[in-house]
C-alpha cells in the first residue's frame, strides 16, 4: 500500500467520524436563551473537521502534501507478531475479572514471551512468576491497588 | 527575590525523607524509562501514574515531575550506545554521541551529557522559581475569555509544528477535542455520545487513551521491527579532558538559553529546543563540517538545551494551566486524578504543593547527576536484556495501569483501541501531540468558550474586545500563517528551482 493511499484511508475514516458527531450533535440543543447548548460546541468542532478532512482530501489527490516515504512499510512477519500479541492482550484482558490477575497475567506473559521468539524456558518461568504474582504483591500488597 | 523566600519553604517539604524517596524512585524509574528504546516519557509517565495512587498530592506529583525529567536524562544513553533515541528529544544526540561511542569515548559524550543536563535543569529551575509568582499574579487577571484564547494559542503552537501537514495537523487536534466531549457535558449535566454505556458517562480516560496512543502503539512498533543491541564498548573516562570542557562551556551556556526560553512558549515540544542548540553551535563553529562526527560541542548543547527546556515546560502548566507536550499533558492529568487543577489559582490555593514540586526539581536534578555519573555503566548493562522481555513488561504495566485506574475492564479495552489507531497514526506520521494536548485541553476549553459566550449573550466579539484575549488570538493566527508558508517554503525547496 502506498503511503498516499493510507492517508487518503485516514482522512475518509477521520470524515466519517467528524459526520458522526455532527449528526450526534444535532440530537442534543445546540443553544437556548441561557447560552450555547451541550451540542454546539461538539457541532461546530465536528463540522470544521469534515471540511478540512475534504481539504485534505484535495490536496492528497492533487499531490500537495509532502509525504516522507512513497511506501507504508509493513514488515510482514512483524505484522504477524503485532496481531498475535494483540490477541494475546485481548484474551488476557477479558480473562482478568475471570481467571483473576495473577493467573491471566502469568498466562500472558508466557504466551507474548514465546511470540516473540524467547526460548529460555527457565528465564521465561521466573520472568512470569515475577511478572504476574510479584506484580501482584507490589500492587495490590504495598500500593493497596485493587486487583482482581 | 518573593520566589526565593516561597522556594526555601518548598525545600522544607522536599527534603523530608518522605519526599525525598518518591523524588529517588522517579528518577530511577524515569532513567529505565529513557534507556528502554520503545518507551517514551508520555507513555512511561502514564504507565507509572497508578503507582502513586495511595501517595499524597505533593508525594505523587514529586514523583511523576522526577520521572519526567528523569526520561528526559535516560534518553541520552541510547541515542549514544546504539544510535537510537531514549526519547524524541534524544534524536539529534545520536548525530554526534553515537560517532563518539564509536570513537571509543562513550564515556566522555554520556559525562558531558549529565553535566550538562545538570547545569541546564538547575539554572532552569532557578529561573522558573524567580518568573512563576509574578507571571501567576498576571494570570489571576484573566477570565474565561483569556483562558479560551491562551488554550487556542497553545493549540495552534502544537499544531503548526506538528509535522508534515499544518491540515492533518488540525485533524488531529479535531479529533483529541471531540474524543474528549465524550460523557457529561459540564455545563449542563447531559450526557452526550454515551449510547447509554455507563463507563462512557465519566467520559474517555485520558490515562488509558495515552497509555494507547504512546505506550502501546510503541511496543506494537517495537514488535515489529525490533531494535538493535548496545554497542559493544567500554565506558570509562566520564570526566572531560581540558580542551573538551573549554569546547562544552559555551555550549552548555547557550544551550541552557536556548532550553529555558522555548520552555516557556506553549506548544514548542522537547525536539525544536535541541535542534536549535545543536544548530547554534554548528554556526558558532570553526570547524561546523566536523559536526557529526563526533564533536562533544554536539552532545553538550542539545543534551542542556533538552533539559533546560523540561524544567522550564513546567512554568505553563503550573502558572497557566496550559501542557508544552505530550508528556506535560500527561503530567496535567496526574494533577487533576489528585484533584488539582494546574494554573495561577494553585499558587493562591496550594502554595506548599507548588513550592516543594519546584524544590524537588533540583533536589532531583542532583540525584539524576549522581545516578547519571557513576551509575552509567549499570544503565547501559539494561540495554543488553533482550527485547521480548521489555516489550512483555511494557505491555503488563500498561494493563495494570489501565486498570487500577478505576478498577474497570472498559478501560484496559481503551487502551487496546488506542493502541491499535495509535500504532496505525505512527505507521501513517500523522501527528499525535496535537490529539492528546487536545484531550486534555478540551473540557477546560469548552467551558471558558461557553461561560464566556454566556457573559456576552452570545456575542464573539468578547474574544477580540479584550486587549490580552484579542492579543493571543493574533498570536494564533500569525503562528498559523507562519507555519502554512513555512510548509509552503519547504515544499518548493524539495521540488527544487
Amino acid at each position: 500500500m502506498s503511503q498516499r493511499r493510507g492517508w487518503q484511508v485516514a482522512a475518509v475514516a477521520l470524515l466519517a467520524l467528524f459526520a458522526f458527531f455532527v449528526y450526534e450533535s444535532l440530537q442534543l440543543s445546540l443553544g437556548d436563551a441561557l447560552g450555547p447548548g451541550p451540542g454546539f460546541f461538539p457541532f461546530w468542532l465536528g463540522l470544521l473537521g469534515i471540511i478540512l478532512a475534504v481539504v485534505l482530501l484535495v490536496q492528497l489527490r492533487l499531490g500537495r502534501v509532502d509525504l516522507g516515504a512513497d511506501v507504508l512499510a509493513f514488515d510482514r512477519a512483524g505484522v504477524r507478531n503485532v496481531v498475535r500479541v494483540l490477541a494475546g492482550l485481548a484474551v488476557a484482558s477479558a480473562l482478568l475479572e475471570v481467571a483473576g490477575f495473577r493467573l491471566a497475567m502469568l498466562a500472558l506473559l508466557v504466551y507474548l514471551l514465546v511470540v516473540l521468539g524467547a526460548r529460555r524456558w527457565g528465564v521465561i518461568a521466573i520472568f512470569a512468576a515475577a511478572g504476574s504474582f510479584g506484580v501482584y504483591h507490589v500492587f495490590f500488597g504495598l500500593l493497596k491497588v485493587q486487583l482482581p | 527575590m518573593e520566589g526565593l523566600q516561597f522556594l526555601a519553604s518548598g525545600f522544607a517539604a522536599a527534603l523530608s525523607i518522605q519526599n525525598l524517596l518518591f523524588a529517588l524512585a522517579g528518577c530511577v524509574l524515569g532513567t529505565l524509562i529513557g534507556v528502554l528504546p520503545g518507551l517514551g516519557p508520555a507513555a512511561g509517565t502514564a504507565i507509572l501514574i497508578p503507582l502513586t495512587f495511595k501517595l499524597d498530592p505533593t508525594g505523587a506529583i514529586i514523583m511523576l515531575a522526577a520521572i519526567y525529567y528523569g526520561a528526559m536524562y535516560g534518553g541520552t544513553i541510547t541515542s549514544v550506545l546504539i544510535n537510537v533515541p531514549g526519547e524524541a528529544a534524544s534524536v539529534v544526540t545520536c548525530l554526534d554521541g553515537y560517532q563518539m561511542a564509536r570513537q571509543g569515548r562513550a564515556g566522555t559524550a554520556l559525562g558531558i551529557a549529565a553535566i550538562g543536563s545538570f547545569v541546564g535543569g538547575v539554572v532552569a529551575a532557578l529561573a522558573l522559581a524567580m518568573v512563576a509568582p509574578p507571571l501567576a499574579r498576571f494570570a489571576l487577571s484573566f477570565g474565561p475569555p483569556e483562558f479560551f484564547s491562551l488554550m487556542f494559542l497553545g493549540l495552534c503552537l502544537v499544531t503548526g509544528l506538528a509535522g508534515a501537514s499544518l491540515v492533518a495537523g488540525l485533524l488531529m487536534t479535531l479529533f483529541g477535542l471531540l474524543l474528549a466531549l465524550i460523557g457529561i457535558d459540564p455545563v449542563r449535566g447531559a450526557p452526550r455520545f454515551t449510547f447509554g454505556i455507563v463507563e462512557l458517562y465519566d467520559g474517555l480516560g485520558f490515562v488509558p487513551v495515552v497509555m494507547g496512543l504512546f505506550g502501546v502503539a510503541e511496543i506494537l512498533l517495537t514488535i515489529e521491527k525490533p531494535f538493535r543491541q548496545a554497542l559493544a564498548t567500554r565506558i570509562e573516562g566520564l570526566w572531560p579532558n581540558r580542551e573538551e570542557w573549554k569546547r562544552s562551556g559555551g555550549a552548555i551556556g547557550r544551550g541552557t538559553v536556548i532550553g529555558f526560553l522555548l520552555g516557556l512558549i506553549p506548544g514548542v515540544g522537547a525536539v525544536i529546543p535541541t535542534f536549535m542548540a545543536y544548530i547554534v553551535e554548528k554556526r558558532l563553529s570553526r570547524n561546523p563540517e566536523k559536526f557529526g562526527t563526533g564533536v562533544i560541542e554536539g552532545v553538550a548543547a542539545p543534551e542542556t538545551a533538552n533539559n533546560a527546556y523540561a524544567n522550564a515546560s513546567m512554568i505553563p502548566l503550573l502558572v497557566l494551566g496550559v501542557p508544552s507536550s505530550p508528556t506535560i499533558a500527561v503530567l496535567m492529568g496526574a494533577f487533576i486524578i489528585n484533584g488539582l487543577t494546574p494554573g495561577p489559582f494553585l499558587f493562591k490555593e496550594r502554595p506548599d504543593l507548588v513550592w516543594a514540586v519546584i524544590a524537588s526539581f533540583f533536589i532531583g536534578n542532583v540525584i539524576l547527576l549522581f545516578l547519571n555519573l557513576p551509575l552509567v555503566g549499570l544503565w547501559a548493562r539494561l540495554l543488553r536484556v533482550p527485547y521480548q522481555y521489555l516489550c512483555a513488561g511494557t505491555l503488563l504495566f500498561c494493563v495494570v495501569g489501565a486498570y487500577s485506574l478505576k478498577g474497570a475492564l472498559f478501560d484496559v479495552g481503551v487502551m487496546l483501541v488506542f493502541g491499535v489507531v495509535g500504532y496505525l497514526l505512527r505507521k501513517l506520521d500523522f501527528p499525535l501531540a496535537p490529539a492528546v494536548l487536545a484531550l486534555i485541553l478540551a473540557p477546560f476549553m469548552e467551558k471558558s468558550l461557553r461561560t464566556s459566550l454566556e457573559i456576552s449573550g452570545g456575542d464573539f466579539g468578547i474574544f477580540l474586545e479584550r486587549p490580552i484575549s484579542a492579543t493571543l488570538l493574533v498570536l494564533a493566527a500569525l503562528i498559523v500563517a507562519v507555519a502554512t508558508s513555512r510548509l509552503a517554503a519547504l515544499k518548493s525547496i524539495r521540488r527544487g528551482p
